[in-house]
């Protein structure tokens, strides 16, 4: 953005002695505060959604409302079935937590609304909420069918960089897109790994720490990440396919083969003498690689790419802003459905007696904004 | 080409049919000046029939053999009146004179084309004078200020040039300079425009209706004629105002054969700046420089080889420039205990600019038949770079880090328009062009050999982009301007497009058509359908004229955008000099462009198609304009309702949306007033209806994306907008006054003039922004600790440009 910057810099000297600024009222008609519906589903689970309000963005900075006093009515393929109930919703309150949620920790709603019926996939559901102080909503998805994966192969590379040795797997996954529809995916993969801490100055293992982290994928592949401007990606930032959501406009009805690269594990080499006296897999190291590739619908596709855009480009002052889908009839949210079809490798065994675990941080956690 | 042959054939058959009358042609000039005056009228007094010069002033009236009186007139001029009884074709030129104040007691500043009289609706056809009368931001008269001014015409945000005709976006309007095409007309960011008034003789402006002669844009025309230059003496004018200086001369080279005339103009905010900077840099210790300027210039030649043929060259060129430099030094001790002497450079700037150039050649095949042959060239240049010098002086050894972007479009074009008269009741016009369009739609050169972006001494040189895009644009015109009687005619024709790209041709035939009925002697009806095609596309999504903005062409997923415009209106001459119009229309256009959500401005173009999408507007209203074009006032007042909407069914989740510029109301006063010979007053005042931005207006909550790291049911704020372009800016209004002085000296005319932009200080928007604001910092007496004293509160805040600006200038005219 550094031209950007530039024009600014001229814009800002033209107007340097006759710009002004003055606080204006807003237009109080447009605030009037609608009820926000979240919740993402998936098959053989029941249903787990949020309800609270917006809030106007003038005024004196305050938390949300959420709201616990909702009547949410769930249907079925057309066909009423339940109405959700509320529960307590629990937090894993960890040290980790703290540290990447503690900010936010007392903003967090306190209760959620739970449905008995664990929802299927090719199913439409409907949800309709009301609240005596707000209009009434309704939302509506299907639960996309789990994709097929035909064949995964992998391919183990290691890279060496001043030894900073990377084990990194080359993953081609092949899936058969269904014909005369429209299909949503995304790719995740987890890495649960227990890495062996040694002091090695006192040649002593310390403890084993378990991370689990969804982690990086570098995707060169058209239908998920096209080709970049290379000037472009050095010069102008622009957001990345963070969540790897992808549609099959471009293999409608075909066979596909996505190939990407993961990280497995990272070895620093201090030198023969220590390879030699320590046996990482028998102290605890393990690693295991899941898999994922969900079957999404076009809402979750709609409301993942913007709402992450929407974040990245908040502020950007000659960029138009980036509205964030919602499927919430009269008022504001997300109710998606999503399938998932896991593969799992792994390497090692955990848990082994007698080692001794604590858990890591979130290693492979990376700031999306 | 068959199609040209065939109305060729039918234009020498037509001929012979009216083969039993006599032609009187000619040129209407100044007879002052010998300018040649476009659209003056000449007509059979008796039946009040008549035709108009053309864009070159040349006219042509068949009439039946035996005595007429004839009238040529131009407003503004004494109307000349001719007893005549040609037996045969006759040639006559005609001189006619500016009306003397002492004769008249009026002073005729207007409109030059009869409204109720012409075919044409949707014009306005600008005094150059008038234009020059009205008060104006920082002296500087603008043709496009003006042209804001007008009904129908939106300006944007506060300050830029750039127009908005009837729901048409910046991108739309094709603004000609002596016929030649002008792809940015912005100086200064768009504060003003490239065209100076001193070398202007005429503009015109389009706005529906549109003859079927023009073709290219969707929305507007923009016709600006160059001043030919004085056939008969030496004549010019300077000025200088608080931010430029002006000069222009005009006069023969040999009289009444070959003439000239230049311009130029510079702006000095750079100079005007450099003691504030100066000062900055001696508190700061800094060594910064900064500024901006524009300088253009105009130049015309014409010269007349014989009664049968003239050539003009004309040539424009203007460039901007906006830069900061500094420069710093610094000693560093290296790792072997040696002092190294640094001396740095940082150098960031801008420019960008148009040449263009006509070669015009006028040759009169035949009395009734005038043909203009016309070699054009047009080029547009932007480019914005940095450079970083490090230069160590100690070991003799610089690295620079380069960046440079440029991205420019370029034209060569050859055209032929005839004028033909076959018979009072037709007036032809047909021509073909041929454009050679040449883009570069936008290079990036990167040098990288600091270490403060590269490693291990691998220094990066690259370039980025496509440089070169060639197509070719074929189109050719018929119009036939028919007179069935008094009161009843119409202009009709049809303009076929041929555009080549990349292998991919695309061929638009647009037909225009306008009526006109004269119900009575004073007022006339007139209905207008126009299709439009347009065959390049601006990226810009910046809401001021930015000059990085993009010109592209049209490609196989990004056809040719289309418009489809339907008018209805009545013109009534009030009394003399006095006119009202009333207009509605109704406008559909269709594969137009916009930037993607969250799309950056600023980028190469080889994939500018993954920016964008495609979709379609529709824009309707209904403008009066009620205007004063003789006596000592002039002015007019123009008021326009319109709603403009566009859908993009990737944009706004594929519901309609306001355009950017869609204003409900749009009202205009623009006057002058003439108190005596050495003193005239004018003023404007403008109001319109807020402008339509994206602001978001609720936060709610996001939840998480399910799989992803956290593990939280609250992941954040989410802003909601409520839709794009949702929220309106609070209205835009504001008042300009200007006076002037004259005083006759012995060599000329001098005049003093003063102004104020703004007079009443309004605060207009022109950005709006979220900010939060929080209580004093103090001290807790409880806690012992320094608090805010009240809760942070967000606030809407605007930002404007201009408060109450006055200028002075003083010019002199010779």
């Amino acid at each position: 953005m550094k031209s950007n910057h530039l024009i600014y810099t001229v814009i800002l000297l033209l107007t340097l002695f006759i710009s002004c600024q003055k606080k204006i009222s807003f237009d109080s008609d447009l605030i009037s505060s609608k009820m926000v519906v979240n919740g993402f589903i998936e098959p053989d689970s029941v249903i787990n959604i949020l309800v609270a309000t917006s809030k106007p963005i003038p005024g004196v900075v305050s938390d949300f409302i959420w709201l616990e006093n909702a009547t949410a009515v769930l249907f079925e393929d057309g066909v009423e079935i339940e109405t959700l109930e509320t529960y307590d919703l629990v937090y894993n309150e960890t040290e980790n937590n703290d540290y990447w949620y503690g900010d936010t920790a007392e903003k967090r709603p306190k209760k959620g609304y739970r449905s008995k019926l664990k929802v299927s996939a090719e199913k439409t559901y409907r949800l309709e909420v009301s609240h005596p102080d707000y209009d009434d909503v309704y939302c509506e998805t299907i639960i996309p069918k789990p994709i097929e994966i035909l064949s995964i192969d992998t391919t183990t590379v290691y890279t060496n960089e001043q030894n900073w040795e990377q084990e990194q797997l080359n993953v081609k996954l092949k899936f058969k897109d269904p014909e005369n529809e429209d299909n949503y995916y995304r790719l995740v993969a987890f890495v649960t790994k227990g890495e062996v801490s040694i002091e090695y100055y006192d040649k002593e293992v310390m403890d084993t720490i378990v991370y689990i982290s969804e982690t990086y994928l570098r995707i060169d592949d058209p239908i998920i990440n096209p080709e970049q401007e290379e000037a472009n990606d050095i010069l102008f930032s622009a957001p990345s396919n963070v969540y790897s959501v992808f549609t099959d406009e471009l293999i409608n009805g075909k066979e596909y083969t996505v190939n990407f690269d993961l990280s497995l594990k990272d070895n620093y080499y201090y030198g023969n003498e220590m390879e030699t006296e320590f046996d990482p897999i028998s102290m605890g190291q393990f690693y295991e690689l899941k898999i994922v590739l969900q079957a999404i619908s076009r809402e979750s596709y709609l409301y993942i790419k913007s709402s992450y855009e929407h974040k990245y480009y908040d502020g950007e002052l000659f960029v138009e802003p980036v509205q964030v889908f919602s499927n919430i009839e009269n008022g504001i949210g997300i109710f998606a459905g999503q399938s998932s079809t896991i593969k799992i490798y792994s390497e090692g065994q955990y848990p082994i007696d007698g080692v001794d675990y604590r858990e890591g941080y979130n290693q492979g956690y990376y700031d999306y904004y | 080409m068959k199609n040209t042959l065939l109305i060729l054939s039918l234009i020498l058959i037509s001929t012979n049919l009216f083969a039993q009358k006599i032609t009187i042609s000619g040129y209407i000039t100044d007879k002052e000046s010998g300018e040649r005056l476009i659209n003056a009228n000449v007509y059979n007094k008796d039946t009040y029939l008549g035709t108009t010069a053309n864009s070159f002033g040349y006219y042509s009236i068949s009439l039946p053999k035996g005595k007429i009186n004839m009238v040529a007139s131009f407003i503004g001029y004494q109307p000349q009146e001719f007893n005549l009884n040609p037996q045969e074709d006759l040639v006559l030129n005609i001189e006619l004179e500016i009306r003397s104040d002492e004769l008249d007691e009026v002073t005729v500043i207007g409109n030059q084309v009869n409204k109720v009289e012409d075919t044409q609706m949707s014009m306005v056809d600008l005094s150059v004078q008038k234009l020059q009368k009205i008060p104006v931001f920082l002296g500087e008269a603008d043709v496009l200020k003006v042209i804001q001014l007008l009904p129908g015409v939106q300006s944007g945000t506060e300050g830029p040039s750039g127009i908005y005709v009837r729901g048409g976006g910046p991108d739309q309007n094709l603004f000609l300079l002596d016929g030649v095409p002008v792809y940015n007309a912005s100086h200064l960011l768009g504060f003003f425009s490239v065209f100076n008034p001193d070398a202007i003789k005429a503009v015109k402006l389009y706005k529906g209706g549109f003859p079927a002669r023009f073709g290219g844009r969707l929305s507007s025309v923009v016709d600006i004629s160059m001043k030919d230059g004085n056939m008969k003496k030496i004549r010019g004018n300077f000025s200088i105002g608080i931010i430029s200086s002006k000069l222009e001369i005009e006069g023969p080279i040999t009289k009444d054969k070959t003439s000239f005339m230049v311009s130029a103009r510079r702006t000095y905010l750079d100079v005007m700046t450099r003691p504030i900077i100066n000062l900055v840099n001696k508190i700061e210790g800094t060594d910064l420089e900064a500024g901006a300027y524009f300088h253009d210039y105009n130049l015309k030649l014409n010269h007349i080889f014989n009664e049968k043929s003239r050539l003009y060259l004309s040539g424009y060129f203007g460039k901007d420039r906006g830069y900061i430099r500094n420069r710093s030094n610094q000693n560093v001790t290296n790792d072997k205990n040696d002092l190294i002497q640094y001396k740095f450079k940082n150098e960031q700037g801008l420019s960008w600019g148009n040449a263009i150039g006509s070669l015009r050649w006028n040759y009169l095949i035949s009395p009734k038949l005038f043909s203009n042959t016309t070699l054009t060239y047009s080029k547009y240049l932007f480019d914005i770079g940095s450079e970083f010098e490090a230069k160590n002086i100690t070991e003799k050894e610089t690295k620079t880090d380069i960046f440079k972007y440029y991205s420019g479009i370029e034209d060569l074009a050859a055209k032929v328009d005839f004028d033909y008269f076959p018979s009072q009741a037709h007036a032809i016009k047909f021509g073909t062009s041929f454009i050679q369009h040449h883009f570069t739609p936008g290079v990036t050169r990167i040098q990288l050999e600091t270490e403060s972006f590269i490693a291990n001494n691998d220094s990066i040189s690259k370039l980025f982009g496509n440089r070169s895009l060639y197509a070719q644009e074929i189109s050719t015109y018929i119009e036939d301007d028919i007179t069935f009687s008094n009161r009843f005619k119409l202009n009709a024709g049809a303009h076929l497009s041929i555009f080549n790209v990349q292998g991919e041709t695309f061929v638009r035939l647009q037909p225009r058509l306008s009526i006109r009925f004269k119900a009575m002697e004073n007022w006339s009806l007139k209905g207008s359908y126009s299709r439009m095609a347009q065959h390049v596309h601006l990226l810009t999504s910046s809401g001021i004229s930015m000059p990085n903005d993009l010109w592209v062409p049209v490609t196989k997923d990004f056809a040719p955008p289309i418009s489809d415009q339907v008018a209805i209106g009545t013109a009534i001459n009030i009394d003399e000099g006095i006119s009202l119009t009333i207009e509605g229309f109704y406008k559909t256009m269709t594969n137009l462009i916009e930037y993607k959500e969250g799309a950056a401005f600023m980028g190469n173009a080889t994939n500018w198609e993954e920016k964008v999408e495609l979709g379609k507007g529709w824009s309707y209203g209904a403008e009066v304009m009620l205007e004063k074009t003789i006596g000592k006032t002039t002015g007019w007042i123009g008021y326009t309702w319109s709603k403009t909407e566009r859908q993009f069914d990737k944009l706004n989740f594929g519901e309609k949306f306001p355009a950017k510029y869609d204003r409900r109301h749009d009202i205009s006063v623009a006057f002058t007033h003439e108190i005596s010979d050495k003193v005239d007053f004018g003023g404007t005042w403008v109001y319109g209806t807020g402008n339509a931005v994206t602001l978001a207006v609720m936060k709610y909550p996001q939840i998480d994306i399910p799989l992803s790291n956290s593990n939280s049911w609250y992941a954040g704020d989410l802003q909601d907008y409520g839709g794009r372009n949702n929220y309106r800016m609070p209205a835009y209004h504001r008042m300009d006054f200007g006076i002037n002085f004259h005083k006759k000296k012995k060599r000329g005319i001098r005049t003093w003039s003063f102004s104020v932009y703004n007079i009443y200080n309004r605060m207009n928007p022109f950005m709006l922004q979220w900010e939060t604001e929080y209580g004093d910092y103090v001290f807790n007496n409880v806690t012992g600790e320094m608090v805010f004293d009240s809760d942070p509160e967000i606030v809407l805040k605007q930002f404007s440009l201009f408060t109450i600006v006055p200028s002075i200038s003083y010019s002199f005219k010779f």
